[in-house]
């Protein structure tokens, strides 16, 4: 292994450091706090968006969860029993969407 | 990186605990960790471009960085080499971005003479370390201020081993050439 040269060691030890600078840290702070406050904005506009395409889509949601029932009665699956769980299931989906979205906005506004 | 309480009476500063407050959200916290760290990364970021309010304002970007992805710090006892490698990142970033010779072999090979020193102004470490190509400036401050070994350098830059100690090697030798001339050319006008 080659070995350091110990001229440039001594003169990278002996050379000046920056010295620790209150205003450096509170301009860091700032833009620290600025860059929260954005991630905290973005996700709520977002939050809100996915709950106004809820609502506007809220049809499409109910033919997507009727169609998940038609799948589930298809052959392949009624040979398994499942008629009564895949309403069940479909509805607890759509729950789940609204839910989530809720429970987002609401962690959202909290912090 | 020192796990220590601060001199000269300052507030007891515990950096596992700071990096734990900061990773739960706690921006005070977070300024207790830039505070400590700033005179380190900021000299760093001078080394390698020669600049106070360039290095200044990378430092700001690292610093940003780090409080994005500090939630992916899996250790906070190795927070230090994590810091460092994001301003490495940065500075690779700027340097690709504004160097096309970054990465050329043949690039170090170029400053055969040394620049035109102004003896007028004192040479510092900073000012000499500028007169040299990225590549070689780069690779000297990561072995020379930050202690890395040749392998860590390589893995760092992801550059074979071989470039690395000839970066070094030329490097070095250029950057005590700049020192002596200048040195020899100070000597010669205070003497005339």
């Amino acid at each position: 292994m080659t070995k350091p040269d110990q001229d440039l060691v001594d003169l990278f030890a002996a050379a000046s450091e920056v010295d620790a600078d209150q205003s450096f840290t509170d301009d860091v702070a700032f833009k620290v706090t600025a860059f929260q406050r954005h991630k905290r904005h973005t996700k709520i506009v977002f939050g809100l968006l996915a709950l106004v395409l809820l609502v506007v889509f809220r049809q499409d949601l109910q033919m997507l969860a009727g169609l998940i029932n038609q799948a589930m009665t298809m052959p392949i699956f009624a040979s398994l029993d499942l008629g009564a769980f895949s309403m069940l299931n479909s509805l607890a989906m759509v729950l789940v969407i609204i839910g989530s979205g809720f429970w987002k906005l609401k962690s959202l506004l909290r912090n | 990186m020192k796990n220590n309480n601060s001199e000269d009476g300052k507030k007891p500063y515990h950096e596992t605990i700071m990096i734990r407050l900061a990773v739960a959200g706690d921006e005070k916290a977070f300024a207790q960790i830039v505070q400590h760290h700033q005179g380190r990364v900021r000299t760093l970021f001078l080394r390698w471009c020669g600049n106070q309010a360039m290095a200044d304002d990378f430092s700001q970007m690292a610093f940003l960085q780090c409080w994005q992805k500090l939630s992916s710090l899996q250790n906070p006892i190795s927070f230090s080499g994590w810091l460092r490698q994001i301003a490495l990142n940065i500075w690779l970033q700027h340097i690709r971005k504004n160097d096309a010779l970054w990465g050329a072999e043949e690039y170090d090979q170029q400053l055969t003479t040394t620049p035109d020193l102004d003896i007028t102004t004192p040479l510092d470490l900073d000012r000499a370390l500028s007169f040299l190509p990225t590549n070689q400036r780069t690779v000297l401050v990561l072995y020379y201020h930050e202690q890395l070994t040749h392998t860590e350098i390589a893995m760092a830059l992801d550059m074979p081993l071989g470039t690395v100690k000839s970066h070094l090697k030329r490097g070095g030798e250029q950057l005590k050439n700049i020192l002596r001339d200048y040195k020899i050319t100070t000597l010669k006008e205070t003497t005339s």
